[in-house]
């Protein structure tokens, strides 16, 4: 078959409402903790609430621009180019979220170092692109792009919340726990991020399962 | 079928397009932000010129304010240090020459650029005042690989160029016996060769264009003075 006829199936705008996107984004398909996605940012940046959520920030302008600019120019779309306009309008909001964090956050910018440009390759970004941005209107892919951010505040700050406690006796730098209390000095180094984000996990698999164990019984 | 090239225009035109508008929006953005990127990252490179021109133990829990030109090194033990800082370029780098207020030289900071494993490095690089070690190294940027990589920037790899001899090139070497054997001799990251050889390669780079002529500056700038000493007397 020729490139030139292949076409978007037409724009699904029946699909979930904007209601249903922002609900599902947060809990039921959280990115973290159902979907698994955005693993790289969640282990790497969350030894302190501070920089994990700078982090979430940077990633939501991205989330919420990209997926409102690719749900404006769904219906102009070609199949098989799809994937390099999300590529392309995601590295441009990245760029765009990595200059003004050197410009009014430098110190964290500093302090995320790669990790910011590494968004471009966050695949709950191009994920929702897919999914949503590319099939509904724009305020359903917006409110699918808010979800999805809480949902990722929810991941990130939990994982950094268990990290910095447990680590240094802190929350956003501010003491929590007594002097007496040892530090798990192990939590805020690289292990510790996957210790964390296991222990959560399993958590959340656990009170999810809760409700099927008791009708079995 | 549509000739080759109305093929190509059909088939791409939203791709031009966007890359047209969103080029477009990253030189505003490049344009307007550029500026406070500048100066934050100026107000980063004085802060750090104490620490890579004096020894680590003059400024153990010191307090270090900027404010223009002049640094103020507030010591733990009360006692402030006034240092001035002048800048210009030499060979193409950027020098920052440090000196107690009124005093001569301290030492030199230098700014080096260079291509790393994924981007640029830039770097600043201590020279000590009579330009015959280096006194420090500090990563003002780099995007080299998280964990492997951006070790560069942190203590265990810094300290092997503060006290190397300015007068030859360092050493890129794998055995850390081989490291501590000699001075000028940096033990490479694990997993991370280029980026270990790339800082290095910057720093011989950056000494070898700056040094020779901050030394020919230095003996034509010693017979004036002891001229003007003689004359005084």
């Amino acid at each position: 078959m020729a490139v030139a006829e292949l076409e978007l199936p037409a724009a699904v705008d029946d699909g979930p409402t904007a209601a249903e996107r922002f609900i599902a984004g947060i809990v039921p398909e959280n990115p973290t903790f159902r979907q698994l996605l955005g693993m790289c940012p969640t282990l790497a940046v969350t030894a302190a609430m501070k920089p994990a959520l700078t982090m979430v920030a940077a990633t939501a302008f991205v989330l919420i621009s990209a997926n409102v600019m690719v749900s404006l120019i769904r219906h102009l779309l070609k199949p098989h180019l799809r994937i390099l306009v999300f590529t392309l309008t995601i590295a441009t909001f990245v760029t765009i979220a990595d200059r003004l964090l050197a410009a009014y956050l430098y110190p964290m910018s500093v302090a995320l170092g790669p990790y910011v440009p590494l968004i471009i390759v966050n695949c709950i970004i191009i994920a929702r692109c897919e999914v949503c941005g590319s099939k509904q209107g724009p305020f359903t892919a917006f409110a699918d792009a808010v979800g999805n951010s809480l949902g990722f505040l929810i991941g990130l700050g939990s994982v950094a919340t268990v990290r910095e406690i447990l680590g240094m006796g802190t929350w956003f730098g501010l003491p929590v726990l007594p002097a007496v209390v040892p530090r798990w000095v192990i939590m805020v180094m690289p292990p510790g991020a996957f210790i964390a984000l296991a222990l959560l996990l399993a958590l959340v698999n656990w009170y999810q399962a809760r409700p099927k164990r008791r009708a079995e019984v | 079928m549509n000739p080759p090239r109305a093929s190509f225009f059909s088939q791409s035109w939203l791709i031009l397009l966007l890359g047209l508008l969103f080029g477009g929006a990253l030189v505003a953005v490049h344009t307007n932000l550029s500026p406070v990127i500048a100066a934050n990252q100026r107000a980063e490179t004085l802060r750090q010129l104490p620490g890579l021109v004096l020894p680590a133990a003059e400024l153990a829990g010191a307090e270090i304010t900027v404010s223009g030109d002049r640094i103020a090194v507030r010591r733990a033990s009360g006692e402030t240090l006034d240092l001035a800082v002048a800048e210009s370029e030499v060979a193409g780098h950027q020098l920052y020459t440090l000196a107690a207020a009124g005093g001569a030289p301290l030492g030199y900071v230098v700014r080096g650029i260079g291509s790393g494993y994924a981007d640029d490095i830039d770097l600043l690089v201590g020279l000590s005042g009579d330009l015959e070690r280096l006194t420090g190294l500090f990563v003002l940027s780099q995007k080299e690989t998280p964990a492997l990589g951006d070790e560069i920037t942190k203590e265990p790899f810094r300290r092997w160029f503060a006290g190397a001899p300015a007068t030859a090139p360092l050493v890129v070497v794998k055995s850390a016996a081989e490291a501590e054997s000699a001075p000028g001799r940096v033990l490479a990251l694990t997993a991370a060769t280029i980026s270990s050889r790339s800082v290095c390669d910057i720093v011989n780079a950056t000494v070898a264009a700056v040094r020779p002529q901050l030394a020919a500056a230095a003996s034509a700038a010693a017979p004036a003075e002891e001229g003007e000493t003689d004359g005084g007397r």
